[in-house]
């Protein structure tokens, strides 16, 4: 599996005076269920690990199926 | 449905360039670089790289729990002497996580990685 | 199991004329408890650009089409198919909450203009006892900070026009004059025109507001860890 590392082409994207994609990157990239994330970790300007992430945030008395909240 | 395209002719319907200058900034700040996000210890500096990434992760955990802290007061769920005690414990984290990041010569906005998905904390 | 794109959970089956994903590989729904993803096999996330950010947001529109909620994922989800049910299975209750708000509706975007941000409300005093220790007085003064930053005290002489035909709201705000917040609107689906046309009766004082929609709703996924 391999995952984009590049970020200059990517830029360009905001290079643009066209609202309606300013609108659409709004949308797709600021807004929306986030399932997934990947973080990439690296030394002396090498990058080393990438990591992906399934993420996981929930709050505590709010879960379901697992665990039960605690007190009250 | 409709395009997206704002209609043209009347004078609210589409945003002048000082606006869209605004709007584009403001994205591109908030989206950061679009590749993931990086950590990357700076060798000439690893104890500040060091503190950087942890003091950075613990502001994070520490602004998430407030929140919940705060739907929680506000939901009624929490007993004011829960709501007193967690309050002063957010506190002095956030006094702890400061006066460390000051011993590395790390200020409050240097706490502000980008997290990718997440976003930035600020 | 082998990785899937995630366009969106959705609250029923959509007939075949959902359209295909952005590579054009068909569109699979797979079921997580009683949740519902829309998911296309894909090895790797597209690189951004405007052609496949574009691309994206016609599927979702098209899947929009054909389903009465829609819940948009953000662009380039991508994880393994046996990773979907850790991720959704605990969030399960506030996603179904927010398909329930989503359904048969659909999001206007306003963007809040102007050259200074609106003096901040002061939160109501009274909400904190006086005899109140140092603890709970953070905690008031931080969900003050936390409310002034989802609010538009800005859209105040819009709303009678628009009461009617908001169901939800979502502020970011930004504060950078011209651009002082985006504020986000859930309105019935076919309510588009009416709601423009609201919005542009509002005579323009020294605050503009540019409305586009209407768009799926992308900003009414629940909020991180609300």
């Amino acid at each position: 599996m391999k995952q984009r590392l590049t970020r200059n082409d990517a830029r360009a994207i905001f290079a643009t005076s066209d609202a309606s994609l300013l609108d659409v990157i709004d949308n797709l990239l600021t807004k929306g269920v986030v399932v997934s994330g990947d973080v990439v970790l690296g030394l002396a300007g090498v990058d080393l690990v990438y990591a992906r992430l399934s993420l996981l945030l929930c709050a505590a008395d709010r879960l379901q199926d697992t665990g039960e909240p605690r007190g009250e | 449905m409709t395009s997206p395209k704002p209609r043209n002719g009347t004078r609210q319907s589409s945003l002048h360039v000082r606006e869209l200058e605004s709007l584009r900034a403001e994205l591109e700040r908030r989206v950061g670089d679009l590749s993931p996000p990086r950590w990357n210890a700076d060798p000439e500096d690893v104890q500040r790289s060091v503190a950087r990434l942890v003091l950075t992760l613990v502001e994070f955990l520490r602004q998430l729990m407030e929140r919940q802290a705060i739907r929680r007061m506000e939901g009624g769920t929490l007993t004011p002497q829960e709501t007193e005690d967690v309050g002063q414990a957010l506190m002095r984290l956030e006094e702890t996580i400061h006066d460390i990041g000051r011993r590395f010569g790390l200020a409050p906005e240097d706490l502000n990685l980008d997290l990718g998905p997440l976003g930035r904390l600020i | 199991m082998s990785d899937v794109y995630v366009y969106a959970l959705i609250g029923d089956a959509p007939g075949p004329d959902a359209g295909a994903g952005l590579r054009e590989e068909p569109l699979r729904v797979v079921r997580v408890g009683d949740l519902l993803a829309a998911v296309g096999d894909m090895a790797e996330s597209p690189a951004v650009s405007e052609a496949t950010l574009r691309a994206h947001d016609a599927v979702i529109r098209r899947l929009a089409d054909a389903v009465d909620a829609i819940l948009p994922v953000r662009f380039g989800s991508v994880l393994p198919e046996s990773g979907l049910d850790d991720v959704l299975r605990a969030r399960a209750r506030e996603l179904r909450e927010a398909l329930a708000l989503v359904a048969g509706r659909q999001q206007m975007t306003l963007r809040v203009l102007g050259d200074a941000s609106a003096p901040a409300n002061v939160a109501p005093a009274a909400e904190i006892p006086g005899d109140a220790g140092p603890g709970a007085r953070y905690l008031a003064a931080r969900r003050a900070e936390w409310r002034r930053a989802r609010e538009a005290p800005e859209l105040a002489p819009l709303r009678p026009g628009l009461e009617r035909l908001v169901r939800a709201e979502r502020v970011t705000r930004h504060d950078t004059p011209p651009l002082l917040a985006s504020v986000y609107h859930l309105i019935d689906r076919g309510a588009a025109a009416e709601y423009r046309a609201a919005v542009e009766r509002w005579p323009s004082t020294d605050v503009r507001v540019v409305a586009t929609g209407p768009w799926p709703p992308y900003a009414f996924a629940p909020e991180a860890l609300a």
